[in-house]
């Protein structure tokens, strides 16, 4: 192809000046040079679409007023548009001289779209899915070796207690419903053998050759914008605007005592909230009073309220709606392990994590006052889309499945070779994060995936999972089996020979007791 | 071109998605234009925003009859890389990349600077207009007619011009890398 274009230069060359015929072999190589010099300068499939996507939905003041005058309405209809037309020009037109301050506003209100966006990219536009850089252990909660039952549990147990935001967030509020779960679920046993997972669902077959993976869009006009408008700001004692270029990662704000604090994470496109507890000071305020009688500052102690799903919901709905916080990237909320889950969805499809708990919006609530104590994960619902190669034999995923998916092993079995049935899978997303990104920023992808139900759950312990998830895009899956499988799975916890229970695997005994570390099972 | 007429004319009447249609049919070519100009992404992705937002802000000024629907747009993409330059406040005047000395300040991709040095002891010896209509010619393919609305010039100066330029850097080419190339020529 360099060859043919050569060639053409060439003719338009000897056509313009057939002098230059002589000069054949010196143009040769001034033309391969500068051939072999030209940049490389394709445009980045996401820019590209990214792009678009303004200029679409971009309306200048013309396009409105045509809207407005163009419609068909009744007089009295128009006297109204007429006067919101005489509003609207007056606010664009003192945006337009506004400080840069307010114009992040008016910029921030572009980017956040009345319902959920998603900017269509190129096949596999995200690169190669793979499970280097994945943090796939983050919300599997594993049990861990050396801790004694009771701490195995409520291990497992905040592992899955709703996040409530980074560097800063409050823990699970005392009488919350969180807190009365922990001390609840942390007197069952919990057993550290394997189960054998079998399938006892139906016939599946998967049909489509390729489905989307969805990722969080990160927009960096917003970031920028905030950051200027913070440069810009005259602190009196340091000049900002001098730090051009600069780029917000992320902020807190705080309402003070009773309010709450509001932590902005640019990078991840994403804003969580919890509420500041009242501290109330004793008397006496010396930390180092020992006894019973000592008081010292601490929570209140109220009892708690115990509430239905349903009014956990209405609360949560309503400090939503109160806050105008945009669910239209979210399905119709659950109450998921004393959360309320507004869940992620693509096509009509749930997004899950590793661990098979829901993956969206949190809502804790304050069961003492009724108030809403935390929210996480709120997120503006652009997404960028990109298809990607189905794994379509099921039996490959299947045997991923009775496997326990990608954490290797299905703990929780009082004695070996006890089973569970997994049921018919359904599609859904997997959410997961993207470390391998070389901008720096971590990114969240949602990869198409089957969840296998649990369909026999043991009620007479505490299950920490309650379904099995593989995802099936291609790349993910080969990644996956490359790096996974036949990997020693962790050590069952040690058991002590001493008196106490005589159950394998459960630890009990006193100090001092011989303690065994049964050989650690490898699976295939 | 009849197709852009049609989605020029929608575009006019406020249909957004015809102006998409356009975007799709001309942006990577433009953003081409302006990188070939600028040799760095994020710049190159900025102006081609602005290049863009303009032809959607103005696109009831463009008259057919004045230019083609590609040629204006070229138009837009230059002014908006010579204003990207003029605003910079160099000491020099700057009319795109090869201009400038190693001493400025300026960010190139790393991969266009080491593919640039193989060029640019040749380059700076032309015209920034030399330069640019050898850039739309070679690397862009445009024939005479879109250089010459582009640049305003008349279809035969921009030959002229061209050919110049061609003349200056085949005198350039080092006797070394000429026997060289004949060596590999004749293997």
């Amino acid at each position: 192809m360099q060859q043919d274009k050569m060639e053409n230069i060439l003719k338009d060359l000897y056509e313009l000046d057939p002098s230059l015929r002589q000069y054949g072999d010196k143009l040769n190589v001034l033309l391969q040079k500068l051939l072999e010099s030209e940049p490389d300068a394709e445009a980045d499939d996401r820019f590209v679409a990214k792009l678009r996507h303004e200029l679409v939905t971009h309306q200048t003041k013309q396009t409105f007023l045509n809207s407005i005058f163009n419609m068909n309405k009744t007089p009295f209809v128009a006297v109204g548009m007429v006067m919101t037309l005489a509003i609207v020009i007056t606010a664009s037109i003192a945006l337009v001289n506004l400080p840069a301050q307010k114009k992040m506003t008016k910029l921030v209100s572009i980017y956040a779209p009345s319902a959920q966006q998603t900017v269509e990219l190129a096949a596999n536009a995200f690169g190669k899915l793979s499970l280097g850089g994945q943090n796939i252990l983050n919300k599997a909660p594993m049990p861990s070796a050396n801790l004694p039952t009771s701490e195995v549990a409520r291990s497992a147990i905040d592992a899955i207690i709703p996040e409530v935001g980074f560097g800063g967030g409050a823990p699970a509020a005392p009488g919350s419903v969180a807190t009365k779960m922990m001390a609840d679920v942390s007197g069952m046993p919990y057993y550290n053998y394997q189960y054998n997972l079998v399938y006892a669902g139906d016939d599946f077959k998967i049909t489509d050759k390729q489905m989307p993976v969805y990722r969080l869009s990160a927009d960096e006009n917003i970031i920028k914008a905030v950051a200027q408008s913070v440069l810009s700001a005259d602190f009196g004692f340091i000049d900002l605007s001098k730090f051009g270029n600069a780029s917000v990662g992320s902020m807190s704000l705080s309402q003070g005592q009773g309010g709450y604090n509001i932590y902005l994470n640019f990078d991840q496109g994403r804003i969580s909230l919890d509420k500041n507890q009242p501290y109330i000071a004793y008397a006496e305020p010396s930390i180092a009073c020992l006894g019973s009688d000592c008081k010292r500052g601490g929570y209140p102690e109220q009892t708690y309220n115990q509430l239905s799903d349903g009014e956990l919901i209405k609360i949560a709905n309503a400090f939503i709606d109160k806050y105008n916080i945009n669910k239209t990237a979210y399905g119709a909320p659950v109450v998921e392990n004393g959360a309320i889950v507004y869940p992620v969805m693509f096509d009509g499809k749930l997004s899950y994590d590793f661990g098979g708990y829901l993956n969206g919006m949190r809502v804790t609530v304050n069961s003492m006052d009724m108030s809403v104590q935390s929210i996480s994960e709120i997120i503006n619902p652009i997404f960028e889309k990109s298809n990607y190669e189905i794994e379509t034999d099921f039996n490959r995923i299947l045997k991923v499945a009775q496997m326990g998916g990608f954490n290797g092993g299905f703990y929780g079995a009082a004695k070996e070779g006890e089973s569970l049935n997994l049921g018919t899978p359904k599609y859904v997303y997997l959410h997961q994060y993207d470390y391998s990104t070389n901008d720096g920023r971590v990114r969240e992808l949602y990869i198409p995936a089957l969840l296998f139900p649990i369909t026999d759950l043991p009620k007479d312990r505490y299950m920490y999972q309650t379904s099995v998830i593989v995802p099936i895009a291609k790349d993910f899956l080969d990644s996956y089996v490359g790096n996974g499988i036949g990997v020693p799975t962790p050590l069952p916890m040690p058991y002590t020979t001493g008196a106490g229970s005589s159950e394998p695997g459960v630890v009990s005994g006193s100090p001092g007791s011989g303690v065994v570390y049964p050989d650690a099972p490898i699976n295939y | 071109m009849e197709e852009d007429i049609t989605l020029i004319e929608a575009s006019q009447n406020g249909d957004n998605n015809a102006f998409g249609e356009l975007y799709d049919k001309y942006v990577k070519s433009i953003y081409k234009f302006i990188y070939f100009k600028t040799h760095h992404k994020e710049t190159a992705e900025d102006l081609t925003s602005k290049t863009f937002m303009k032809a959607f802000e103005n696109i009831k000024t463009y008259q057919a009859e004045k230019a083609s629907f590609s040629v204006w747009l070229y138009k837009v993409a230059r002014n908006t890389v010579i204003d990207h330059y003029r605003t910079k406040k160099f000491d020099v005047n700057l009319d795109d990349i090869w201009n400038l000395s190693d001493k400025k300040n300026i960010v190139i991709d790393t991969d266009a600077r080491m593919k640039m040095e193989q060029v640019r002891e040749y380059m700076q010896e032309l015209s920034a207009v030399q330069r640019e209509i050898i850039m739309m010619r070679v690397w862009q393919g445009m024939n005479y007619k879109e250089i010459a609305e582009v640049t305003g010039k008349s279809e035969a100066n921009c030959r002229m011009t061209y050919l110049r330029g061609i003349k200056i850097l085949k005198d350039k080419v080092p006797f070394a890398t000429y026997l060289f190339f004949l060596v590999q020529y004749f293997k």
